[in-house]
């Protein structure tokens, strides 16, 4: 569908500076019909990325390509892209700036018309389309946004951080609708610094890590490469030499609570059944992708 | 045609953000100021409404072009709204020149309504019809578009504040030349003469889109001075067009 390769961009201060390296050979690529999250924390250089990509900021080298080896412009039709906390000309209407966007991409008022049932009502910004934009919230402009995005049908949706001014029944709502949009076909590519969000939603992630990529592929890969699950283990009474075997020990309401590694499960429930100490509860633990990309620095 | 749509919506944008009431409490004004003048003029007062409904128009549209001007593709790319356009099948050219389109609508718009309201001040007063009274409408219509395009040319490579300051600098840099050129001084310092002729050179000449003591004062100026006046105009609109397109081809619009 897409396909970014070995970008590299680097900024300067000011004229005297030292360039300061924002992408440092970035390559990836998107198939048809994916949902890939694209996770970094702030300033890894996604939304740099992303506007390189839309043909808003140039890049020192590289290549990108979409539908089959074709320039941005040639294919800009089928591409829906939300810029990050999207904002629009105050005085016009939600309507009229959802026409104009139609418009551009040679939409009919008819087939405008149709998107604009098709897709306001999901978005929940139906009743405000006919008043302007400077009234608008927040959550309100994002949902405009995402109208503007898919007003045009496009094959395939570039998302910059959509779930940003959200509450929560919003980013339910915007995330129920990426998934429905994916069963319908359409390729999504969604850049968001929420891991749990993209965790949600997709089925394969690209992880920026201070302009380098540090992961491509599955969520599911990623996690099992990067984690060794851990068993939660709480006995009726502590047992000598078991503190030895776990990773950790907390006292929960009295009790022990063990945390130990899959691996040393049969020897840690051995030892604790010999000294006759009841096993209360076991729960095996396996991390989220946030825990694996956050909490544990970068992905290896 | 993408440009016309981008037009189409700027104009709108425009109306709708009520610039439109400045220019009716202007001409209100005009007509206030006029009424007033006039009772203290002897023997021409359908004058005084002209001078001051050119005067008018000439420094409404002036200021129209700087503020708005400089604020136009700025104020877009610090609110994203310019990555959700050009991010549909068009390209810059066309998005800037549809940018200009509908600002130059709105300078054509508060031009012909102070027009009316000068003009039939005038002929209410007695005054007799003239060629060069549509000339002169005209021309600060051109001359309102060069400045337009200044001051964009400035704001794509500085700031807004710094766009209006230069663009200010320009317009009156542009008239002081022309006044100065026409002392006795300059035209006998062959090095102050040089000078002058590089600054007409490299600043647009606005002084050739000032008619208005032609008419005033009822001065023939010939039909080819005229055509020059429009041409020079034309000419330095595709050239200021050009520049700034090709600015804002290449911008990073980060």
């Amino acid at each position: 569908m897409f396909e970014v390769k070995d970008i590299k961009k680097s900024y300067k201060s000011d004229f005297w500076s030292k360039p300061n390296d924002v992408l440092t050979g970035v390559s990836f690529s998107v198939e048809e019909g994916q949902v890939v999250g694209f996770l970094g924390a702030n300033g890894a250089g996604k939304t740099t990325l992303l506007k390189i990509m839309m043909g808003f900021s140039s890049m020192d080298s590289g290549e990108i390509h979409f539908f089959d080896h074709q320039e941005f412009k040639s294919v800009a039709k089928d591409i829906g892209y939300l810029p990050e906390r999207p904002y629009f000309y105050p005085h016009l209407t939600g309507r009229e700036m959802v026409e104009f966007m139609g418009t551009l991409c040679d939409f009919n008022s008819t087939a405008i018309n149709e998107n604009i049932n098709k897709y306001a009502k999901r978005l929940k910004i139906d009743f405000a389309l006919d008043r302007k934009i400077k009234g608008y919230s927040k959550g309100m402009l994002q949902r405009l946004g995402m109208l503007c995005t898919l007003i045009h049908n496009p094959r395939l949706i570039i998302l910059d951080e959509p779930l940003s001014g959200l509450d929560p029944q919003g980013r339910k709502d915007i995330k129920d609708l990426i998934v429905e949009l994916s069963n319908e076909g359409k390729t999504i590519f969604f850049s968001s610094h929420i891991v749990n969000d993209v965790e949600e939603v997709c089925e394969k992630v690209v992880v920026l890590d201070k302009g380098k990529i540090v992961y491509k592929g599955s969520i599911v890969d990623l996690i099992n490469e990067n984690s060794s699950q851990t068993v939660v283990v709480t006995l009726s009474r502590e047992v000598l030499g078991l503190k030895e075997l776990s990773l950790s020990l907390s006292n929960i309401n009295d009790k022990p609570v063990y945390t130990i590694k899959e691996s040393d499960r049969e020897e840690f429930l051995a030892i604790a059944l010999q000294n006759k100490s009841k096993v209360l509860k076991l729960v095996t633990s396996t991390p989220t992708l946030e825990e694996v990309v956050y909490s544990t620095g970068t992905v290896s | 045609m993408k440009s016309l749509t981008v037009a189409k919506y700027t104009f709108s944008e425009f109306i709708q953000s009520k610039v439109l009431y400045n220019i009716f409490f202007l001409s209100l004004g005009l007509l206030v100021l006029t009424y007033v003048a006039s009772e203290f003029t002897y023997g021409a007062p359908n004058k005084v409404a002209l001078d001051f409904g050119l005067g008018a128009a000439s420094i409404s549209t002036l200021l129209i072009s700087i503020f708005l001007g400089a604020n136009l593709i700025v104020r877009e790319i610090e609110n994203r709204t310019l990555y959700m356009i050009t991010s549909r099948p068009i390209t810059r050219t066309e998005f800037l020149l549809g940018k200009m389109i509908g600002l130059i609508g709105i300078v054509i718009i508060n031009t012909l309504i102070l027009a009316s309201v000068s003009l039939s001040l005038y002929f209410f007063l007695g005054g007799e019809w003239s060629n060069l009274i549509i000339f002169s409408f005209i021309f600060i219509i051109l001359e309102a578009i060069i400045v337009l395009l200044v001051v964009i040319l400035f704001s794509l490579v500085t700031n807004t504040i710094l766009a209006v300051v230069n663009t200010l600098v320009v317009y009156v840099s542009s008239y002081a030349i022309y006044e100065v050129g026409k002392t006795t001084f300059a035209s006998n310092n062959i090095v102050f003469k040089k000078m002058i002729e590089v600054g007409n050179f490299i600043l647009p000449s606005l002084s050739n889109f000032n008619i208005k003591e032609y008419i005033l004062y009822e001065k023939m100026i010939e039909t080819p001075n005229l055509l020059y006046g429009f041409s020079y105009g034309v000419v330095y609109i595709c050239f200021l067009l050009f520049i700034a397109i090709l600015i804002f081809n290449k911008k990073n619009l980060d």
